[in-house]
């Protein structure tokens, strides 16, 4: 109850999170799972694929009327996967109908450390990159970063997804904008 | 634009024309994770999760990592196992779908290496993994390739080499790169 009187910067306390992680090899989804865990992590839920994943998501999202079940916050998956890509799964999860699961909070996890993929991903509309060998200050910042700064969600004809552009700059070129863009708010 | 945005509950708004393209931004109301994290709202000043919960994680990794030689020496030996009955194999179909099989242990080994600094497994285990999304296994000149990256490995291994600058990581290194370059 501190925190409502104080702005100290204090240890978030994660126990009613529920992540989703997608990771196929086994060796690494528990060694995420167990690290997770040690962040104070409530739930984890776990999947092999983006199928899978889809299975979850769209199930958890159909329960979630029931107290039992707690929606996805999170979802940490892997890019690389044979029997269905993160990248299935992204853009599943970004061209969805329901709102609930189109603003889910995406982090991928990947072995490659192309600048392709960071393109990639980010156009996608994913939130943060988290780049193998995982470290518990890489994931905890990956975390940290989707809770402190929930990005407005930017709909444009070729794009959805949370705003590319991580800080202001200055323009000094012409104005070409005719208006601003329409802004609605929401809970993230 | 996505016609299915006007259906959800939280778009009663009009998309409107920014120069020449459509935009729509939907800005947060409330921050509710930082909320279900414990704090409030509004609260502008960034949480963080505990140090020592962080210090906690990157020990498991360590104590993962004490036995990763043995992990490691496990899936090559699979790897090993599965390409010398891949390539008993008649059928050509067959044999491009375990081949799919190469592809998933050698990004295992990739991952597990290059968490516990084994830089220049890694290296091959990287290197083997994407060759394979191009090998077709009915070439000769490329099963030359695969066999090159599998003895790469399992040398190093066995020599218990992690340093990529070692002379035998280099010697394999080059070794393996010419095969590429000339079989490919």
């Amino acid at each position: 109850m501190n925190s409502l009187f104080q702005n100290k910067p204090e240890p978030y306390d994660l126990s009613n999170f529920t992540i989703l992680l997608v990771e196929d090899s086994e060796y690494m989804q528990s060694l995420i799972l167990e690290m997770l865990k040690l962040f104070g992590i409530g739930d984890i839920l776990r999947c092999k694929d983006s199928q899978e994943a889809i299975d979850l998501i769209s199930i958890t999202h159909a329960r979630k009327s029931s107290r039992h079940i707690d929606k996805i916050d999170i979802v940490l998956t892997d890019w690389l996967m044979p029997k269905g890509s993160g990248k299935e799964l992204v853009k599943w999860v970004r061209h969805h109908k329901v709102s609930d699961i189109r603003f889910l909070p995406l982090i991928v996890v990947s072995g490659y450390t192309t600048e392709r993929l960071t393109h990639e991903t980010r156009d996608l509309g994913i939130h943060e990159l988290l780049v193998k060998p995982v470290s518990g200050k890489l994931l905890a910042s990956r975390i940290c970063s989707v809770i402190d700064s929930p990005r407005p969600f930017i709909q444009t004809q070729n794009y959805f997804g949370p705003d590319r552009r991580r800080q202001e700059l200055t323009f000094h070129g012409p104005e070409k904008r005719l208006r601003n863009p329409h802004i609605v708010e929401r809970d993230m | 634009m996505d016609k299915d945005m006007n259906t959800d509950k939280d778009k009663n708004s009009v998309l409107e024309q920014t120069g020449k393209a459509l935009v729509q931004m939907f800005k947060p109301k409330y921050n509710m994770l930082k909320n279900k994290a414990g704090m409030r709202v509004n609260m502008k000043e960034d949480g963080f999760i505990e140090d020592t919960r962080i210090q906690a994680a990157d020990q498991l990794i360590c104590d993962l990592c004490k036995n990763s030689k043995q992990t490691l020496e496990e899936q090559i030996k699979i790897l090993t196992k599965l390409w010398n009955h891949i390539q008993e194999l008649p059928d050509n179909e067959k044999r491009k779908e375990k081949t799919q099989e190469i592809f998933i242990i050698a990004h295992e080994i990739k991952d597990i290496s290059s968490l516990c600094d084994y830089a220049i497994i890694a290296h091959f285990a990287e290197s083997l993994r994407d060759y394979i999304t191009e090998a077709t296994m009915n070439i000769k000149n490329q099963r030359i390739i695969i066999q090159a990256h599998i003895d790469a490995l399992s040398t190093i291994l066995k020599n218990d080499i992690s340093d990529e600058a070692h002379p035998i990581a280099e010697e394999l290194k080059s070794k393996v790169k010419i095969a590429i370059n000339k079989y490919r």
